[in-house]
């Protein structure tokens, strides 16, 4: 007697006991055509699960572009935020001044004459000079510098 | 159910064919569309008869597919058989029966060396000689492949010390 498919299926998936195990084994060894339906039936198998593990690869192929273009917008999205950090902190602190008056104006009529212009910043750069004067250099100071080692 | 069976088509039609195709060393490939046919008419028939029988359509795809095939390979060997009852040549047969005869001296001999061995490696040699390669037999015999073929290695070193060939 030959071997049921039932059988082979069993044997194939694991889900025959040990002692039919052991009889279906040595009936498969003994019988050339139960071998052979045997070889078929476990490359039928293999084949059906490769077949369905090369579905999945491909499945997860199809996943991989749409991963990527979360990737991609990622990306976009932490450039954009980079710009908009960029910008605000380059933002000019103080605010734009207008012209209330025309600067033409004033070059066209000036107020004072050269040499006018030449004394006032003689006087800056006196008052400037002389404005440093008497800082650090008290009583105090020059004891202190004396009494330095 | 139509769109469900369509799509069940649609899916795996190509993969059926196929596996049709290279069942049996190819042996349906004259009747894999017609097989095909009968494993499509088989679960179009389940499904008319209640979709919610078809739980995982994949496996029940695959036990339709290989018990049709099966099927298909049994009508194929009944073919076969009748076609080798058939009276043929006297002389061919005579050469026959003594190719039969050395065959089975050397066959006892051989099975005489067998039962000498430990019981596991009696298999795997009783395997060997059936025609399963390392990757069948482990798989027969619920050990790793690698251990196969250290062991008939060994076996067939024995063997051959021991006067076999």
């Amino acid at each position: 007697m030959h071997l049921e498919l039932e059988q082979f299926n069993r044997l194939l998936e694991d889900r025959a006991t040990t002692a039919e195990c052991a009889a279906w084994t040595d009936h498969i060894l003994d019988c050339k055509a139960c071998a052979q339906r045997y070889k078929f039936l476990a490359a039928f198998q293999a084949s059906w699960q490769a077949a369905f593990a090369a579905e999945a690869q491909d499945q997860v192929i199809e996943m991989k572009p749409s991963a990527s273009r979360l990737r991609r917008v990622g990306t976009w999205l932490a450039a954009a935020a980079a710009i908009v950090v960029f910008a605000v902190a380059t933002w000019p602190s103080q605010p734009s001044t207008t012209e209330t008056t025309d600067v033409a104006q004033h070059l066209a009529a000036p107020d004072f004459q050269t040499g006018q212009v030449l004394a006032m910043v003689a006087d800056i750069n006196f008052k400037s000079a002389v404005q440093a004067w008497g800082q650090e250099t008290t009583a105090l100071d020059l004891v202190q510098i004396k009494n330095k080692p | 159910m139509t769109d469900n069976f369509e799509a069940l088509v649609a899916q795996y039609h190509r993969l059926v064919m196929s596996l049709l195709y290279r069942y049996y060393g190819g042996r349906l490939q004259q009747d894999a569309e017609d097989v095909a046919q009968e494993v499509w008419v088989k679960i179009w028939r389940q499904l008319k008869k209640n979709e919610s029988n078809i739980v995982d359509p994949k496996s029940y795809i695959y036990r339709t597919v290989q018990s049709c095939a099966w099927d298909a390979v049994h009508r194929l060997n009944q073919r076969a058989d009748v076609t080798a009852a058939l009276p043929s040549d006297p002389s061919a047969e005579a050469t026959e029966q003594v190719d039969s005869r050395d065959q089975r001296d050397r066959r006892l001999a051989m099975d005489q060396m067998i039962a000498s061995l430990p019981a596991d490696e009696a298999r795997m040699v009783r395997a060997y000689l059936q025609g399963f390669n390392y990757a069948e037999t482990a798989r027969l015999l619920g050990c790793s492949e690698g251990r196969v073929r250290n062991l008939l290695t060994r076996i067939k070193k024995k063997l051959v010390i021991e006067g076999g060939n």
